[in-house]
């Protein structure tokens, strides 16, 4: 079937345009885009020339004024698609404390898994703009800037970031989401009673047979079998079927070590002085593993109250962090430019608390360059 | 965890000594304390045991019947909403009708007191005694 | 070092500028230091900086300086003091607001702690709930200690069929948890499962808590408290 062309094109081949036009104005109005400065170049012999009439001919694909319909395909459209399932607000990470149990003054017992929250900070914002999406980068812990590499130290250097023990990003569903960079998320982030999704790799299991993975019957202990007792028979249909194995086919591998949501888990305990979450039910993983808590993609944002107060109080917690971001990307540059020159030596020798003959030399100096300086950029 | 081919002991005075697990009713994979099922009696009581009385009135179910009952009694362990749980040293049942009332008319031996959670207070008002 | 000063008093904005500027102080800064012949010195910070920790990288073979990074302290970056840390097991502290909660007389938990008067695994003991119902006594088998989450086993024979029960100890449907006989000798094992095979089955315990009830009724008609029941308690 050919293409539909739009309205636009076929519009002007109706006989009598401008009878047409005066006597049914509402239809054509949607039509009416006129500008006074066409997008297209006049009409003249020296463009070249076409026997299509003048708004038929295309100029621009895909906009929005083309009359086309909006992709249902590709980047923006994937984002459009995933808005509802992805949370508002992004979440912490947090190591898994162990497993433990509420009383009730019912008498019934509530499981839960304590989650402990450890300097948690926001990193990074990633933007639609320049990353294609909106997410929050959050880094847990702290680790020795001995096991951390050249570029990962200067990475944290310029977001004014001790090394943190792991990054982790969290999708958020527009730039609301976003948060000022170097600020810590604490258990307050949520609420009692909140629902969240719990995000951490299983136990690994090791190499597993088809049985234990994946749950196939085997095969019988008797009647004539011989040796396969626990294997997974087939691989598939012969020829006729393809005669291959198809992709995704369940075989033997390694089992467990995987990342498992457990989703909806409500918060039974925040507890800042202690720095730990308390949730209902088990999370996937050992004692010791890192998980991510988000607001649970399933259920209703936390109410726009709560979201509030949370950044709120960030901003009371550390009201500097703008300020801090943008001093230590100053000395970022400054100490960037140093190594690259071979100067840090230099910065960093004992010489670091300056003599006072040598400070008199510098402010010198420094009157001079100022000078120099403020000329330089003048002109 | 009552299955397909689990043995269990009789409890009532149905005349059924030992019976074995042919279904679970609904869509369970095991029957624990309170779960029916459906059973064939493969061991009566013995006529010695239960004396000239029993075998002149006659045991209410034979050898080879198909009854329905319920699990009283569980090997496995049962955990409660308080995180207390009980477990028994063997498997057991109390055979009843298609309707639900019991087929014998008295219980010996302790039963679960999961059965009033799920509506045998019958059977349990019959029992000497629950745990 | 001597162009930190004007940059920091400049916005980003002109940073272009300014990095064009630091350029052109690059030679400058050379010239200097050659005419001093000294290291030449940074200047102060300003104020608002604070000092920095730097980790510096050493090149193994030369033990020379290779470069080195600045590493912000946590407190500073995060922009409040008091950071919690994950050095502190928050399990134990929940355990102890928790059973102080559920335990506020401490009772619960002496009797299962490790002490002497303590119950131990092989003494008779009998758990009474909160809603009525028949107590349960039976030989304790074995104590799980978690917390609050803590459990003890009882095995007892009801009409020939073996049963047992763990209870959580710190739950409010356990009202009372009492002693009704020691074991004579203490219990060579932790876990006393090998209670449950025909040899070593206790059978049932209903005589010892029927002699049991009858002298705590002698005493409390004479002395107006039970010797055995110490350890008894209620809600």
């Amino acid at each position: 079937m050919a293409p539909r062309l739009p309205a636009c094109c076929w519009r002007q081949h109706l006989p009598s345009s401008s009878s047409l036009r005066s006597s049914s104005q509402p239809l054509v109005s949607s039509v009416q885009r006129t500008s006074f400065f066409s997008t297209t170049s006049a009409p003249q012999v020296k463009y070249g020339w076409s026997t299509l009439p003048k708004r038929a001919r295309p100029t621009r694909f895909n906009q929005v004024t083309s009359g086309l319909p909006a992709p249902t395909t590709g980047p923006a459209a994937a984002l459009k698609r995933r808005e509802q399932s992805t949370p508002v607000r992004a979440g912490v990470l947090a190591i898994k404390k162990g497993m433990t149990a509420f009383m009730g003054f019912t008498g019934t017992r509530i499981p839960c898994t304590v989650l402990q929250l450890d300097r948690v900070q926001t990193v990074l914002n990633k933007t639609r703009e320049s990353h294609g999406y909106w997410a929050v980068q959050v880094g847990f812990g702290e680790r020795n800037p001995g096991n951390v590499g050249a570029p990962m130290l200067g990475y944290y250097e310029a977001k004014g970031i001790p090394p943190k023990q792991k990054l982790a990003e969290f999708r958020v569903r527009d730039e609301k989401g976003l948060l000022p960079i170097g600020v810590q998320l604490l258990p307050d982030w949520f609420y009692i009673g909140q629902r969240v999704d719990v995000r951490s790799n299983s136990r690994g299991q090791g190499f597993a047979g088809g049985m234990k993975r994946h749950g196939f019957s085997g095969q019988e202990a008797s009647h004539g079998n011989s040796k396969n007792h626990r294997t997974i028979g087939s691989n598939g249909p012969s020829q006729g079927g393809g005669s291959r194995v198809l992709p995704g086919k369940k075989m033997p591998g390694r089992m467990g070590n995987e990342r498992v949501t457990v989703q909806n888990l409500p918060i039974l305990m925040i507890d800042n002085e202690l720095g730990i979450v308390v949730v209902k039910g088990a999370v996937a993983g050992p004692k010791g593993c890192v998980v991510k808590i988000q607001d649970a993609c399933k259920k209703p944002p936390p109410p726009p109250e709560h979201i509030e107060k949370t950044l709120k109080q960030l901003k009371e917690r550390f009201p500097e962090a703008e300020k801090h971001l943008q001093a230590a990307r100053e000395k970022h540059l400054e100490l960037k430019e140093a190594r690259r020159q071979k100067r840090i030596e230099e910065m960093l020798g004992k010489s670091w608390e300056p003599t006072k003959e040598q400070t008199e030399m510098v402010k010198r100096a420094l009157a001079m360059e100022e000078g120099a300086g403020q000329g330089e950029i003048t002109v | 965890m009552i299955q397909l081919k689990t043995m269990l002991n009789c409890i009532d005075n149905s005349g059924a000594a030992i019976v074995e697990c042919a279904m679970v009713v609904g869509q369970k994979r095991h029957a624990s304390i309170g779960d029916r099922i459906v059973v064939v009696v493969q061991k009566q009581r013995g006529a010695q045991a239960e004396g000239m009385s029993a075998s002149g009135t006659g045991a209410k179910v034979k050898r080879g019947d198909i009854r329905h009952a319920v699990v009283v009694r569980t090997r496995q362990k049962v955990t409660r909403r308080d995180g207390s749980c009980i477990k028994f040293d063997d498997n057991a049942c109390v055979l009843i009708n298609k309707a639900g009332d019991p087929i014998g008319s008295r219980i010996n031996g302790v039963v679960g007191q999961e059965l009033r959670k799920k509506k045998w207070s019958r059977i349990l008002s019959m029992a000497p005694m629950q745990a | 070092m001597n162009v930190a000063a004007p940059l920091a008093r400049r916005p980003l904005g002109c940073l272009k500028a300014s990095l064009r500027q630091v350029r052109q102080q690059r030679g400058f800064f050379r010239q200097m230091a050659s005419a001093v012949s000294t290291t030449t010195a940074a200047p102060s910070t300003p104020a608002a900086e604070p000092a920095l920790d730097f980790y510096k990288q050493i090149d193994r073979k030369t033990k020379k300086l290779r470069t080195a990074f600045a590493v912000y302290p946590t407190a500073l970056a995060a922009g409040s003091p008091a950071v919690p840390t994950a050095t502190t097991d928050p399990v134990p502290a929940l355990h102890k607001a928790q059973i102080a909660k559920l335990d506020p007389t401490g009772v619960r938990t002496a009797m299962f702690a490790k002490t002497r008067d303590a119950a131990k695994v092989g003494d008779v003991l009998m758990v009474t709930h909160r809603r009525g119902g028949e107590p349960f006594a039976g030989v304790l088998l074995s104590i799980r200690r978690a917390g609050i989450d803590s459990a003890i086993l009882l095995r007892n024979t009801l009409g020939k069929v073996g049963v047992e029960m763990w209870y959580k100890i710190y739950n409010r449907n356990v009202a009372g948890i009492e002693i009704v006989k020691r074991r004579k000798k203490r219990a060579r094992r932790a876990r006393l499962t090998y209670m449950r095979q025909p040899k070593h089955d206790m059978g049932s315990v209903e005589e010892l808590v029927f002699a049991w009830k009858k002298s705590r009724q002698v005493f409390s008609t004479s002395k107006g408290g039970a010797k055995k029941a110490a350890a008894a308690k209620r809600k």
